[in-house]
């Protein structure tokens, strides 16, 4: 490993104070000058960047939303399939690609929400087979499908009137991709003053505290181009919380507000300016948790519109993405809406016992009023949301 | 822009500017200026003659409504049957005239949900009597309340009157659900009226107030252009007309979800919901009385139609008003029988309606630079 040794040397070179840095093209721990408008690092003309595992992840909850779709068309959904892909096991995606990962989703989803993913997963090979068999309609206590509106697309929901593909897709969102941001790489165990930034790694061209980093935008899962491509996702990328920032960027800014930050903060790294890292590890903290924020009252608004439309299909699916939203908050350790707010929310606001039959026009404005007054940001833009 | 550039374009900026100020400097109407129409006074004047004017009548009629049922309940006969059915078609016909006007307080209170969702669910309501608890606020019954269960409950189904009656009097807690939805509605009703009127909340005041002008999401043009086309879109057209008639619902028709099937009178409640989209348009008091409307608004802009007519754009939905409140009366009452024999008509009447919906969403909404915010489905 020539290529390595010499990065050793210029390691060493360079913890002597920097001395060489400025002007020296060769010079591989020379400071960035400028934030780079794209998320590409090099190190002698190689890149640093390396999150191909979280992409991995991202993939295989898109392969599991598509299966568990199924549901929703009237086709019954085995929890064995559903199980698997959880765990990558009996190469159970159409992505040979992914059925070689050594990536799972189940190791990096928030501990206890492991068992009510799986759970989740049983009940929908339930309500889907009853579905297929007998085309039950779901009603209060009862699961089954619901109409959309007037449209020909329906929804398979729970006794509880819970969509499945949301509470599955949003909720892995939340416990795996938001868990791991929060909980793991953006924590002081992964990007802290006490983690390896001056070794490269064994074999790669990154430090520790380089790689943790990339990981953490890895689960933003935004193009290194974001948000200046044109457009700026295209069809393949608008997923996750990339797709939901961007939604949210006319009105509150949250593109430019994420992507700069995870650009300063990775700058800084390679600068050693720690300071810097850290008030950028505080703005993404906050910018997720106000993404969030702002998609949950967007679904809130969305289902009072429902409500009054006397179209529960579409209420259910509105209540659906704004109980996993307002759910994820819940991951960041740094979050301003307290657990106590949250769990009134789920338990309470949004229907009693989290019954989505029992909700009302006054629970969802009371969550809608929560959330605007914990977030002043959303105050102004709370009607057009 | 950098200064270099700046300065050199800062001559032009400048004299473009001059330019603008003569040219709007008689009349300037604020962010939406540019034309000759005095946004405000049309806020004001659709605020406090149509929209106001609509609530207040609605909390009328549905206390009024409210107080026949008690009356009814203290004496089950018929006379006191007959007037709680004539109250309740006069709320009716007053909530067809503040369903343009769905924003603010009246999506904050839930307003058509405790009202107007139809059709009722017969077994549902006789479920919740059966039952004797139930929480008229839920989800879950939102087919369970409003006029259209207080109609099957005064009507009935296949049912003489003095069975009606009997039922009442053999069941009590049919009268108490009877009377527990009429008090939601004049509930929900006072609190709406309360929440726009000056002397309440003063929702007024917001609506016209200067921070509202313009044509933004956030404005007042923009909020009331995108709840009278979500409205006229899926509470009447498709509500009223798209889905008993087959056109919403996948084809099958469902003459049983016509807006008031027991009572037999869908239609008028139709053709008083197009005149009150139509009186908002020409900014007609219920009375008749004109003052600043959308049509003013559009000819200040000479709006032009998309299609291509020869009419501008006020003439040609005026037009198309006129055409779907003729086709309506082309039907034959009641629209459940008249969708089981001859549901051609009836679909003539949503062609017509959509061909409204399209200039009312498309033309005029882009010709005040509005731009509509809503969607059927988030697609995901």
């Amino acid at each position: 490993m020539r290529l390595h040794e010499r990065f050793r040397v210029l390691l060493v070179l360079g913890s002597f104070g920097l001395l060489s840095g400025c002007g020296n093209d060769d010079d591989a721990e020379a400071p960035i000058s400028e934030v780079p408008t794209a998320y590409t690092f090099e190190r002698n003309g190689l890149s640093t960047v390396d999150y191909s595992g979280q992409t991995d992840r991202l993939n295989m909850v898109a392969e599991i939303k598509a299966y568990i779709t199924k549901g929703d068309k009237g086709e019954a959904v085995e929890a064995s399939v559903l199980n698997d892909m959880f765990a990558n096991t009996n190469s159970p995606f159409l992505s040979a690609e992914l059925n070689a990962s050594s990536k799972k989703l189940e190791d990096k989803t928030f501990v206890s929400e492991v068992q009510n993913i799986k759970e989740l997963f049983e009940a929908t090979e339930v309500a889907s087979a009853d579905v297929a068999a007998n085309g039950t309609v779901a009603g209060e206590g009862v699961a089954g499908r619901l109409q959309r509106g007037t449209t020909d697309s329906y929804i398979l929901v729970n006794e509880l009137g819970w969509e499945f593909t949301q509470f599955v897709e949003k909720g892995l969102m939340g416990s795996t991709f938001y868990n791991q941001i929060f909980n793991a790489y953006l924590t002081d165990a992964k990007v802290g003053d006490g983690v390896d930034n001056e070794a490269l790694v064994d074999g790669k061209n990154y430090t520790a505290m380089e790689h943790h980093w990339d990981e953490a935008f890895g689960y933003f899962g935004v193009p290194v181009d974001f948000p200046t491509g044109e457009p700026v996702l295209e069809a393949s990328e608008r997923r996750f919380w990339g797709h939901y920032t961007n939604n949210m960027d006319a009105l509150l800014g949250t593109n430019a507000l994420l992507m700069n930050a995870y650009l300063k903060g990775r700058t800084a790294i390679v600068n050693k300016d720690y300071v810097t890292r850290d008030q950028q590890r505080e703005i993404i903290y906050a910018g997720h948790e106000l993404v969030t924020a702002a998609v949950t009252v967007h679904y809130i608004n969305q289902a009072i519109g429902n409500f009054n439309d006397g179209d529960i299909g579409n209420a259910f699916h509105h209540l659906s993405e704004a109980y996993q939203f307002v759910k994820a908050i819940q991951y960041s350790p740094k979050k301003k809406l307290t657990q106590a707010q949250i769990n009134d929310i789920l338990t309470s606001n949004l229907g009693e016992g989290g019954d989505f039959w029992k909700a009302t026009v006054a629970g969802l404005n009371e969550a809608r009023n929560t959330l605007v007054t914990t977030y002043q940001e959303l105050e102004p833009v709370k009607d057009q949301l | 822009m950098r200064l270099g550039e700046y300065k050199k374009w800062a001559p032009v900026v400048l004299m473009l500017a001059g330019m603008m100020v003569t040219s709007c400097g008689e009349d300037d109407n604020g962010p939406n200026a540019g034309d000759n129409f005095d946004q405000k006074g049309f806020l004001e004047h659709v605020g406090s003659s149509l929209i106001v004017p609509a609530y207040q009548e609605l909390e009328q009629k549905s206390g009024i409504l409210r107080d026949k049922i008690s009356s009814f309940i203290a004496s089950p006969e018929s006379s006191t049957l007959e007037e709680a059915k004539t109250a309740l078609f006069e709320a009716r016909i007053a909530w067809q005239y503040c369903s343009p006007y769905q924003f603010g307080p009246a999506e904050e209170s839930g307003l058509v949900s405790n009202l107007n969702i139809f059709p009722a669910d017969r077994s549902k309501i006789e479920r919740n009597i059966e039952n004797g608890s139930y929480n008229l606020g839920t989800l879950a019954n939102n087919d369970a309340k409003g006029f259209a269960a207080l109609e099957y409950l005064l009507y009935g189904k296949d049912v003489t009157s003095g069975e009606v009656i009997q039922g009442f009097a053999d069941q009590p807690q049919r009268a108490t659900y009877l009377q527990n939805v009429a008090e939601l509605i004049i509930a929900t009703a006072a609190e709406v009226y309360s929440a726009w009127s000056p002397d309440g909340g003063n929702y007024l005041g917001e609506f016209t107030s200067d921070g509202a002008l313009g044509a933004d999401a956030g404005s007042s043009l923009g909020k009331l252009v995108n709840a009278l086309n979500l409205s006229f879109e899926r509470n009447t057209r498709d509500a009223k007309i798209g889905i008993p008639a087959g056109i919403r619902s996948l084809g099958i028709t469902i003459p049983e979800a016509t807006e008031a099937y027991y009572a037999g009178y869908s239609l008028e409640l139709a053709l008083a919901n197009v005149d009150a989209y139509k009186k908002l348009f020409l900014g007609q008091t219920r009375e008749g009385v004109k003052g600043l409307g959308f049509d003013d608004y559009l000819k200040a802009r000479k709006a032009a139609t998309t299609s291509g007519s020869e009419l501008p754009l006020d003439e040609a939905i005026n037009a198309q008003f006129d055409a779907v409140l003729g086709f309506i009366d082309q039907i034959e009452n009641p629209l459940d029988e008249q969708i089981s024999t001859d549901n051609s008509r009836v679909q003539q009447v949503f062609a017509q309606m959509q061909q409204l919906a399209v200039l009312l969403k498309t033309d005029m909404a882009s010709a005040l630079g509005v731009v509509i915010s809503y969607q059927d489905n988030d697609g995901d």
